[in-house]
């Protein structure tokens, strides 16, 4: 089913997503003990919305590339201003694939992999000097990291990713349903995190070996040469350079959310059918698919399962939580030791089970596996013992939220 | 007013001025077309020698439109409901063609649709002034199927689109991407604006976090006659307190 959309009925959409959030911010001003929560979700919705239409910066409608839709996907921000074409959209670190989305915000992840491979100069003949420019275009994505990591840190993870939102989502049905998560053991929790680099390095040697035919003009592994127009046989090679958007959980839910607005044809993704991997309209392979059903199993079990294994977000992490970026990064998370009773209620409610926030003595607290959710900040039930840090200011802290005036906790941690 | 709910209410209305500003950025810039020549679905475009007839399926203006070598050869042509086109040249043998609309991108790239029917399996011959000669290029479309080069379609030189053998709708797309353009000609600043925009991004983002941190720090770290008469009363505090671990 596809859904037509005019401009008119998302800047509608914007406007009452602008005055609830106008609503949302007054009454967090105005009490800093509400919840963290309900603000976390506009905020993610909102950055859901904003992502899949291209950041607001249109054009709507445009019908630019006739089987996909009229996704405003063809604004590419760096020709507009600054003359030059900027390396498929702005590499922002949540998941988002750059194709639906107006190529405005772009998944970092595949950038790397497909920079690495020159698929475009060879053979389909796009003539691009990728020797060079895929470098320098390695170096922009490495960049933008960087400068999101440092100024906002994993704070993308917790509260701006699609895919953590659809995680949340998952959880909410699982409170509503009245059944309790399932919690790693810390030592598998540990090995979780340190596998997320792991899946970037063999994520970039895949790259490399899928990529060698173009970069040393020898195939290291039989088949991977690419060539063929894009929807045929001979072209699904050039697909296959991206080695984790082919496992990727969110493409799938990319493109149904692109169709569902009106901005993909579901006939297109659904139709052309091709490849060993059943790739859809060059897009969802049937691995996306697989993964997607077990990583929404998993996450319905497990609070934010794929945040513990997402290497987007472990290169968040990187750039934000080890030295020398961890001594400057302006989102933190501050525990004050003389407030803090050890009481485990942080340990208890953080999402991907982070530990340094309860371990840790006190001061910085921040790790690279908290997602920055502010769900400790905001379920810590002594004064000021907690709080998230902005650029030196304090965005969010603790309250005692036991001691209500109507004498009714404010919050149930039962489930968290 | 409470100052929280006046820096609350600033907020709220930088948001709303952004809100307002991105929505109101929406509106995209049309093109108009010049009024020319004007044509309706009734009116025909024959090929004689190839029993070739060619019509549009809405009404539309042209300022030019000659038959030469049996192609007919349009020039600032405007069918309505569509974008303006600069040039097409368009040759049908033995089919009657429908040219219902074209589309292209006003925006960076180099993208052209042209959709046309076609009835009867014959040869049309299409060139929309893009000049590419590049396979990879170029892209056919028939019931909803991308076709291969070489599969009832070819691209010939200058840019001209054969398609045969096609009953039906079909539509040509070509997309050109703007890293096959020659930007070597362009002073070093221009080629790399985005690296040389990345790298001072990064720059100015390390420089003001590091002067955030230095200040905070400037900010928490407490006068030496203050901590002493700070330190006792916080210690008695923790003991008071008891659990601890």
């Amino acid at each position: 089913m596809t859904l037509e959309i005019s401009s008119n009925t998302i800047i509608l959409a914007y406007m009452l997503l602008a005055l609830l959030g106008i609503c949302l911010i007054v009454k967090f001003a105005k009490d800093k003990s509400s919840k963290v929560s309900s603000l976390r979700l506009f905020v993610q919705i909102a950055a859901v919305v904003a992502i899949f239409m291209g950041l607001i910066i249109g054009p709507f409608n445009q019908p630019l590339y006739l089987p996909l839709g009229s996704s405003p996907r063809d604004n590419l921000l760096g020709s507009n201003l600054l003359g030059n074409q900027f390396p498929d959209g702005l590499s922002i670190p949540v998941l988002a694939c750059y194709y639906p989305n107006g190529r405005t915000v772009t998944c970092p992840i595949w950038q790397l992999q497909a920079y690495i491979f020159p698929f475009w100069n060879y053979p389909r003949g796009y003539d691009v000097f990728y020797s060079t420019s895929g470098l320098e275009k390695i170096g922009i994505v490495i960049s933008m990291v960087v400068v999101a990591a440092i100024i906002l840190g994993r704070l993308f993870c917790g509260w701006l990713c699609p895919f953590g939102l659809y995680q949340d989502v998952l959880t909410r049905i699982r409170k509503a349903s009245k059944k309790r998560h399932l919690t790693l053991s810390e030592k598998t929790n540990a090995v979780l995190a340190q596998s997320r680099y792991l899946i970037i390095a063999v994520m970039l040697i895949l790259s490399v070996i899928f990529a060698s035919y173009a970069i040393f003009g020898a195939q290291l592994i039989p088949g991977t040469s690419p060539g063929g127009p894009e929807g045929t046989e001979a072209g699904v090679a050039s697909y296959i350079n991206e080695p984790f958007c082919l496992v990727c959980p969110m493409r799938p839910l990319c493109v149904l959310i692109e169709c569902l607005i009106g901005s993909m044809k579901f006939s297109y993704v659904s139709k052309i059918i091709y490849g060993p991997f059943g790739i859809t309209g060059g897009y969802i392979t049937s691995i996306n698919i697989a993964v997607l059903v077990a990583i929404t199993i998993l996450a319905f079990t497990y609070r934010r399962f794929f945040c513990r294994i997402c290497p987007l977000g472990a290169l968040t992490g990187l750039f934000s939580t080890f030295t020398p970026f961890k001594q400057i990064s302006l989102t933190r998370l501050k525990k004050n030791e003389q407030k803090c009773t050890k009481c485990g209620v942080c340990k208890r409610v953080c999402p991907t089970q982070a530990t340094d926030v309860y371990e840790k003595k006190g001061g910085d607290v921040t790790e690279s596996r908290c997602i920055l959710c502010a769900r400790c900040v905001e379920l810590c039930p002594y004064e000021d013992a907690l709080e998230l840090r902005i650029a030196g200011k304090t965005a969010m802290k603790s309250r005692n939220w036991l001691e209500q005036e109507s004498g009714k906790p404010k919050f149930d941690i039962a489930d968290d | 007013m409470h100052p929280q709910i006046r820096s609350c209410l600033k907020v709220s209305a930088a948001i709303a001025i952004i809100v307002i500003g991105s929505v109101f950025s929406c509106a995209s810039p049309t093109l108009k077309a010049q009024t020319n020549t004007a044509f309706n679905p009734a009116d025909k475009f024959s090929v004689p020698p190839y029993n070739g007839v060619i019509s549009f399926a809405a009404n539309g203006t042209y300022q030019n439109a000659a038959l030469k070598n049996d192609t007919w050869t349009f020039t600032d042509l405007q069918i309505q409901g569509s974008q303006s086109l600069e040039y097409l040249s368009f040759s049908a043998q033995n089919c009657n063609v429908t040219i219902a609309s074209y589309h292209s991108s006003i925006y960076s790239l180099n993208v052209a649709i042209l959709n046309y029917l076609v009835q009867g399996k014959g040869k049309q011959i299409i060139n929309m002034g893009t000049g590419s000669q590049s396979v990879a290029e170029w892209s056919v479309f028939y019931l909803n199927r991308v076709l291969s080069n070489g599969d009832n379609w070819r691209v010939s030189q200058n840019g001209t689109v054969i398609v045969n053998g096609l009953a039906g709708n079909v539509t040509i797309l070509y997309y050109g991407f703007m890293g096959g353009e020659n930007t070597s000609n362009l002073p070093f600043y221009v080629q790399h604006s985005v690296a040389i925009v990345s790298a001072v991004a990064v720059a100015v983002t390390v420089v003001v976090a590091v002067a955030i941190k230095v200040k905070t720090k400037d900010n928490t770290k407490p006068a030496k006659t203050q901590l002493k008469i700070n330190s006792e009363p916080s210690r008695i505090k923790i003991k008071m307190d008891g659990p601890q671990g």
